[in-house]
């Protein structure tokens, strides 16, 4: 028995030291704690209209606590930028702000790791169009678009009040709205607590001065005793040579302390397709009902991969056959799509990772793999990854192969416009984006099969064109930087618009995901459209080749984008070593970095110096 | 013949078969026939649609899960994995009915302990080619 209670305690502290996963959570008591706390600072700061969302790690919404029910303001989305109402989700403002505090919420938890702690305000410096924001003449955000990822569209996203696996989907996407903050037990990310007392669904212009947030003022409140090592808060990680921003408020600023409240349990309201009233206990991260688990060794052998899980020990995503084309086609094979996730995955542990602490750790992400009709082939990733990576990893797999299809524009075309709001708010039809690119590229873009990288696509889609240069038109994929802001992307927001706001009421999303694209026609039934979990334009990807044929597509993320790249297309090139079977890269004079616009070349991938922990490789990715 | 799916209690499901006033059709589309909670679900779950003159050659009934284990129901009523090519569908030899409608047999088991959403999906193929629509049920 001494020996069988020694090898289970040795069993779990090899676990944790193996997957950086202790297994911990957050309880009912914990969820009273945090709200309380956060209560006990609304109200010494009048904010008598707060709503408090606390989330577990993978999105499932714990308590949504509005400190008056019966008197929920509405809330207004702006960039603080001036734009009008009629321009995506600019100036409108919407009875949601229970549905903005849990995005706020997911935001914090999803973003951080054991690793790395950042909150919605980071979210806010890395998506807007300079990085810094309100450093002109600087490239945009490095995670420029996630904001429009997990959505409440997503074909792969759990939905629904249930307790369960997730990830789940999140309403309005990742939020820049300061006030949404991990939440930590014994070092380990445990979820997240989202705050909305403002009245303003919005962003931080510059990182320039510190700000003393209402929301995040309230969040810092509900967060004492829940926060991450010091050594892993975002402010102790830089990109470029700048560090992040992790809260302009701290415990320093609290009038209470972290004291907590009396709460009232009338005031855990329900939020249809997301809560029941009252309050529950989060899941454990790693155990089979969060949805995220340690892969069995079958489908991911000897690699400490975890996978995603349906609940009752099955691997949702397990490598499988192509099913446009089907490999009788040319298509991926079950074997393919399993060697090219492990090499990728092989890429990521060998990796220097870019955004975690302490340095000298390896790379922590999320792949998958698509064929060219967007059916999913397999989804893995490393233990610690960032939960957004799972969602955002599959984006980035489809948009690499739907703007390498031949097909494109004409798919394009088939998309009308939306009258959303009679009179206010239109969607484009999507073929004016398609005019967009062939009047800026030419005639035959998005019709040639030339093979884009999400990286390639990014560059159309930024408001400036080259990325970073303040005062150039914008990309062919992007608004007008006059009426431009990250609630106003252009093509990347157009395409999933009317999705996100069809679920408002909570409801369900449609069984082949979000987009008016087309589905997948191999088969009767409703199949996943081009871009099921809508569009993203930061790197981490590239299409999937065999010879000149178009396959598939593979998306990486989690850590830095040029990491993100590189374990993409050198696990994609290594797997293709491996097999010789003629699958890869796209051959190089099929790539989107041979076009020259406006005087400047696309980029395919940028892959990062010094990559590797167990190696001084430099320029890993030429000639290749 | 996999897992879970088929491994759960047979529970007789009687629902849908007097769901709709009208009886829907199909369509080259997919018409999607409606969305159901689990919790909704009593008895065997059976669809009836009208052919509006159409004359089935072969029928067949798929089951999509939020995952990679789409299955198909053969004839007989069992099930097995299905690698979601239009070839490799198996005819279920479900014949039309006096009133020009079609009745489908789906399952008659328990749901609820299933991974969530389930999508079935019923077509036939007629000379001109596939008619379908789809069936979701929700968590």
């Amino acid at each position: 028995m001494r020996r069988c209670i020694a090898n289970i305690i040795g069993a779990t502290v090899s676990f944790f030291w193996a997957t950086g996963v202790s297994g911990q959570s957050l309880t009912v008591a914990d969820v009273d704690q945090i709200v309380s706390q956060a209560v006990a600072e609304a109200r010494a700061q009048v904010a008598d209209d707060a709503v408090i969302a606390v989330v577990d790690r993978v999105g499932n919404v714990l308590a949504v606590y509005a400190i008056d029910p019966n008197n929920i303001p509405d809330v207004t989305i702006t960039s603080g930028r001036g734009i009008p109402a009629g321009n995506g989700l600019e100036g409108l403002t919407l009875p949601i702000t229970p549905l903005a505090t849990i995005s706020k919420a997911v935001t914090g938890a999803y973003l951080s790791s054991s690793g790395n702690a950042f909150t919605s305000r980071t979210a806010s410096q890395i998506i807007q169009e300079n990085f810094n924001p309100g450093e002109f003449g600087q490239p945009s955000g490095p995670l420029f678009g996630v904001q429009f990822s997990q959505l409440p569209c997503s074909d792969l996203t759990r939905f629904g009040e249930v307790l369960g696996g997730g990830p789940r989907r999140s309403p309005l996407g990742l939020s820049a709205d300061p006030g949404g903050l991990p939440l930590y037990k014994n070092g380990e990310v445990v979820g997240g607590i989202g705050v909305l007392a403002d009245g303003v669904y919005g962003l931080d212009l510059s990182v320039a001065d510190f700000d003393r947030d209402l929301d995040e003022l309230i969040a810092v409140a509900g967060q004492q005793g829940y926060e991450p090592p010091e050594n892993i808060k975002g402010h102790r990680i830089a990109v470029e040579g700048k560090l992040f921003r992790y809260t302009d408020v701290d415990a320093r600023f609290l009038s209470t302390s972290g004291s907590a409240a009396t709460i009232n349990q009338d005031s855990y309201i329900a939020v249809p397709g997301y809560t029941p009233a009252g309050r529950r206990a989060g899941q454990q991260y790693g155990a089979e009902a969060s949805g995220i688990t340690p892969d069995s060794g079958i489908d991911v052998p000897g690699l400490d991969a975890f996978v995603l899980s349906d609940g009752f020990g099955n691997n949702r995503y397990a490598p499988r056959d192509g099913v446009a084309p089907a490999p009788a086609a040319g298509g991926i094979t079950q074997d393919e799509a399993r060697t090219i996730i492990m090499e990728a995955l092989g890429v990521a542990f060998r990796a220097r990772a870019q955004i975690r602490r302490p340095l000298g750790s390896h790379a922590q992400v999320t792949v998958s793999i698509v064929d060219a009709e967007a059916n999913i082939l397999a989804i893995a990733r490393t233990p610690d990854a960032p939960i957004f990576g799972t969602d955002v990893s599959l984006q980035k797999a489809r948009t690499a192969a739907f703007a390498s299809r031949p097909t494109t524009a004409d798919e394009l075309r088939s998309v009308d416009a939306i009258e959303l709001i009679p009179g206010v708010l239109t969607i484009p039809a999507l073929g004016t984006y398609a005019d967009a690119v062939q009047a800026f590229i030419g005639p035959t873009a998005l019709a040639d099969g030339i093979a884009f990288a999400d990286r390639s696509g990014g560059n159309l889609s930024r408001p400036f064109y080259p990325d970073g240069i303040n005062g150039n038109t914008n990309g062919p994929l992007s608004k007008p930087f006059e009426v431009w802001s990250p609630f106003n992307t252009g093509f990347q927001l157009d395409l999933v618009l009317f999705d996100i706001v069809a679920r408002f009421d909570g409801s369900p999303p449609p069984p082949q995901g979000c987009t008016g694209l087309p589905q997948s026609a191999a088969a009767p039934g409703p199949m996943p459209t081009r871009l099921a979990n809508g569009l993203q334009i930061f790197p981490g990807s590239v299409p999937i080749f065999r010879g000149d044929q178009l396959i598939g597509g593979i998306g990486v993320s989690g850590d830095g984008i040029d990491q993100d790249d590189m374990i993409s297309f050198l696990g994609l090139h290594n797997a293709g070593e491996i097999l010789n079977t003629g699958i890869g890269n796209a051959p190089p004079e099929l790539r989107a970095d041979t076009l020259e616009v406006s005087g400047v070349n696309l980029r395919f991938v940028n892959c990062p110096f010094s990559p590797f922990l167990d190696s001084r490789e430099q320029a890993v990715c030429g000639g290749k | 013949m996999t897992a879970r799916f088929f491994f759960v209690q047979l529970v007789a499901l009687l629902w849908g078969g007097s769901a709709w006033a009208e009886k829907p059709t199909l369509s080259e589309a997919g018409t999607l026939l409606g969305r159901v909670h689990v919790s909704e679900l009593s008895t065997s779950l059976r669809l009836t649609v009208d052919l509006s003159g159409d004359v089935p050659q072969n029928t067949y009934v798929t089951a999509r899960f939020q995952n990679n284990r789409p299955q198909q129901r053969i004839s007989g009523g069992d099930w097995q994995v299905w690698n979601e090519q239009s070839d490799s569908l198996v005819d279920n030899e479900f014949l039309s009915n006096e009133d020009g409608t079609l009745t489908f047999d789906l399952v008659a088991q328990d749901l609820t302990q299933n991974f969530l959403p389930i999508i079935f999906t019923v077509s036939y193929r007629t000379e001109n080619g596939f008619k379908s629509g789809y069936l979701v049920i929700d968590p």
